[in-house]
């Protein structure tokens, strides 16, 4: 029962400490043009020893297939992040489908303020059933700067684009 | 002795197939039910051929601060990503008022199962290749079938005569085979098809690219239906070179907005939208129209564009627009100044 009450205390703490000040990212994606399944896509915030401090964006809403993205899964793992009602209070927005080849994607997320310039790196990792699996398609150090030019990325991201939303 | 190798062929087809053909149909059925009760939820609009893309974008404009993506799935939902008062939102919205009808949820976990299984039986790529096989050899069981089916009765001209046969278990199976032998050709067809082409079988063919300069060619979002679009993804920002791209279902085309003129115009390849068409036949996720070989964007270019506003008024679709042409114009009480022969 202790243990009962220390977990919804630490939800609560999780539920609170979300109400803090975010910043909203407009974020247009294009991907190579291949052909075959959809990309699976997570976009997180992580720490130097590349632990993850928060996910920001899924493409893919079918959870038999997280384990394509394996970085992302073992930390869905070894947290114990199975069941939904803990992965959604991780993940703000699962968006629904996946990106197939040569399609774009234009959409928004949040990243706590306090993620900012404090040596947090943004990455998003991308994998296509049987066609591979990067894990940093993109990893560009969080700060406002950043945010604001055009990349390419290593593996499936042909384009990606950042922009601020100002409130 | 060649009606003996029909009989041969065709029992060891059913007999090697047949297990997975039980857990096929029955993961089948099940989404076919998934299917059928999306079709009755509020989201499935279903006067999208009459609905324009202009109009609708302007009604989403009227209601949401910010639009990124229209989407139409294949269920008929209309689908929008943008900022609403609550944030950066995707939801489901009525085309014609432009209002929300509720949020997206994530898709039922059950049904993600029972179609994982049903296309791969959880086996990832060794799975879909087995479907795909397993589907073909279906084409081949209900072909074999039919033969012998012609042969027992002794011809074509026999096949809707009554039938004389005292076992009861034979005359089942042959009067289901008399009823299912389209649907089961259409559906072991299409599933081998799907397969083949999710393991690039035709990788080779590319999809034609036409690329115009700048005002070269317009697009007229007024001619252009929701029924004929997949998906309508927004400029990244207000600069003037930003782009909207529009996904039909036989073509890309990408436009700059302010004056619409087309950037660049992909036509897929014939593959991609046999595997359109092979996609709808085999779900039933919406009507069989997959087939669209009108040419939207040409028919803008005959200096029809006074017309076409008639034409909405009097809201006749698009695809009867090419045939109908004089006929309707004619009618006394519309006037035009253009000759449209």
């Amino acid at each position: 029962m202790k243990t009962f009450f220390s977990f919804l205390l630490l939800y609560f703490l999780l539920l609170n400490s979300s109400m803090e000040e975010y910043v909203e990212v407009k974020c247009m994606l294009e991907i190579v043009n291949y052909r075959g399944e959809g990309a699976y896509i997570a976009i997180s915030v992580i720490d130097k020893s590349e632990q993850y401090i928060k996910t920001v964006y899924v493409f893919g809403d079918d959870k038999s297939w997280f384990s394509e993205m394996k970085s992302f899964w073992r930390n869905l793992r070894e947290n114990n992040l199975f069941l939904d009602k803990d992965f959604y209070l991780l993940v703000d927005a699962i968006s629904g489908p996946t990106i197939s080849g040569s399609e774009r994607r234009l959409f928004q997320f949040k990243i706590p303020k306090n993620l900012f310039n404090s040596n947090y790196n943004l990455r998003i990792e991308t994998a296509v059933e049987d066609k591979g699996y990067y894990v940093n398609d993109i990893n560009i150090n969080l700060n406002p700067e950043n945010l604001k030019k055009i990349y390419q990325g290593e593996g499936f991201i042909n384009k990606i684009q950042f922009s601020a939303v100002d409130k | 002795m060649i009606s003996r190798i029909w009989r041969n062929t065709h029992f060891l087809l059913a007999i090697s197939i047949s297990l997975f053909l039980i857990i096929a149909s029955i993961s089948g059925v099940i989404l076919g039910i998934e299917a059928l009760i999306d079709q009755t939820k509020p989201q499935a609009i279903y006067s999208l051929k009459s609905q324009s893309l202009k109009a609708t974008m302007e009604a989403l404009e009227d209601q949401f601060e910010n639009v990124y993506e229209i989407v139409v799935t294949e269920k008929k939902f209309v689908v929008v990503q943008g900022i609403t008062s609550n944030g950066f939102e995707t939801f489901y919205v009525d085309p014609i008022t432009g209002i929300k009808i509720k949020n997206v949820s994530p898709s039922n976990p059950f049904f993600n199962h029972v179609r994982s299984l049903h296309r791969s039986l959880f086996l990832k790529k060794t799975g879909r290749i087995l479907v795909g096989i397993v589907a073909f050899l279906l084409f081949l069981l209900s072909i074999t079938g039919m033969i012998l089916l012609v042969k027992r009765l002794g011809g074509v001209m026999h096949f809707f005569l009554p039938l004389k046969e005292n076992n009861k278990y034979r005359k089942v199976h042959i009067t289901l085979g008399k009823w299912f032998f389209i649907p089961l050709l259409i559906i072991g067809i299409s599933g081998a098809y799907l397969v083949i082409e999710r393991f690039d079988g035709f990788s080779k063919k590319e999809s034609k690219i036409k690329k115009y300069d700048a005002g070269e060619k317009k697009l007229n979002l007024n001619t252009l239906y929701l029924s004929d679009i997949k998906r309508v993804s927004y400029p990244f920002s207000n600069l003037k070179n930003d782009t909207y791209t529009i996904e039909l279902k036989n073509r890309r085309v990408i436009i700059r907005q302010g004056d619409l003129s087309i950037v660049n115009d992909e036509i897929f390849h014939v593959h991609q939208i046999l595997k359109n068409w092979s996609y709808y036949i085999h779900t039933g996720d919406t009507m069989v129209v997959g087939f669209n070989f009108e040419d939207v964007i040409e028919i803008y270019d005959c200096k029809v564009r006074n017309n076409v506003d008639i034409y909405k008024t009097k809201n006749i679709k698009l695809t009867e627009f090419r045939y109908r042409t004089i006929n309707v114009i004619k009618v006394p009480g519309f006037e035009t100044n253009e000759d449209l022969t």
